[in-house]
């Protein structure tokens, strides 16, 4: 029973190494893999040794694990962080510098939409704001908003950069689109400012396709981008969680 | 999050430089497992969780304090067990160690004159 115990923490070890290994440069996580399977073999033989019973040993290799975690997950970034910049450093300088500008352009963008979404909470929240609003449109400008610095934390991260410009474009549209239909409580001269508007383009046709429109347009640009980072980006060839050793 | 500076070397690092010393004074292979035990004074219960201990070895190795080679795949598999990886003390890292523990030396003195 003890042994059988041991034997699953040891798989899950394996597992947990597997997991976060995984996606590195491929020399970096098989000598990871490599060291762990020598360090539970020895581990091991090291207990067998000091006669220490199987629960025991399940038991230390659980805390070294557990322990452990916070580290591993700081290593792996740092490991993908220096891949990357190696990476960087063999492409031509001008696809790298048009490389950080669509970046740099992305998360200027997705900055300014988390500041919208912030100062529209905040106005809307204010004693005296706008209350004929729906509170269905208030719970999309907060969950867009932090939908948004979640993918801004992704877009600073190289190797999920992608990945975090698909989520500012997937959350500019509620967001736009909430901060629009509550302009009258955000902002009392934005709101002249699209009344204005709606004077030249009359229309409840109109008034929708600049709700719609506008976070649209950021989402198409947010799209653009991310697939020309995907296109463009160095590429590093790494381990998948299958690879045993 | 504060970032520490570049060239520190940490509490676990000195201790990891000052265990691959003492083992390959004993003549002794310097491992993961091994330097682990020897850091805890062989207590098998409290060795240095793995995340800990293989990221300040990958540190050491990448600033060249420790230079590390594995092992010859025929040993390993004479002995039956998986290769290990096997770490060194470079100059520089004999050197940390020797001011680390110079500084050492030079703070009890001044406790003692004190």
């Amino acid at each position: 029973m003890g042994a059988l115990v041991s034997r699953r923490v040891e798989d899950l070890v394996r597992w947990w190494v597997r997991l976060y290994t995984q996606g590195l440069a491929s020399h970096v996580a098989v000598e990871r893999r490599e060291e762990m399977r020598s360090d539970l073999f020895e581990h091991r033989a090291a207990a067998n040794s000091a006669e220490m019973t199987e629960r025991q040993t399940a038991r230390a290799i659980v805390w070294r694990t557990v322990g452990g975690i916070g580290a591993d997950i700081l290593w792996r970034e740092r490991e993908l962080r220096h891949a990357h910049r190696a990476a960087m450093l063999s492409l031509p300088p001008g696809r790298k510098r048009s490389i950080d500008r669509v970046t740099s352009t992305s998360l200027v963008l997705g900055v300014l939409l988390v500041g919208l979404g912030v100062l529209a909470v905040f106005r809307l929240e204010m004693p005296g704001g706008t209350n004929h609003m729906a509170p269905t449109n208030r719970e999309a400008i907060l969950v867009a908003t932090v939908a948004c610095i979640i993918s801004l934390f992704f877009v600073i991260r190289p190797s999920s950069r992608v990945a975090g410009v698909l989520g500012l474009a997937i959350a500019a549209v509620p967001l736009s689109f909430g901060v629009m239909r509550g302009l009258d409580g955000i902002s009392a001269r934005g709101s002249s400012l699209l009344s204005r508007l709606l004077n030249y383009l009359p229309g409840e046709m109109t008034l929708w396709a600049l709700y719609l429109g506008s976070g649209l347009l950021v989402a198409l640009f947010f799209c653009g981008s991310a697939f020309w980072l995907r296109r463009h980006s160095p590429r590093v060839a790494t381990s998948t969680f299958e690879h045993r050793v | 999050m504060v970032r520490r500076k570049q060239d520190s070397v940490l509490p676990i690092e000195l201790a990891l430089v000052e265990a691959v010393v003492r083992l390959s004074g004993r003549e002794e292979p310097a491992y993961g497992v091994s330097l682990a035990r020897e850091i805890a004074n062989d207590d098998l219960g409290g060795l240095t969780s793995h995340g800990t201990l293989y990221k300040a070895l990958a540190r050491l190795t990448e600033r060249g304090l420790l230079e590390s080679t594995w092992e010859d795949p025929e040993t390993a598999e004479l002995e039956k067990r998986p290769r290990r990886r096997l770490y060194r003390v470079t100059a520089a890292g004999a050197a940390v160690h020797s001011a680390a523990r110079n500084s050492v030396h030079s703070t009890m003195s001044g406790w003692a004159l004190s």
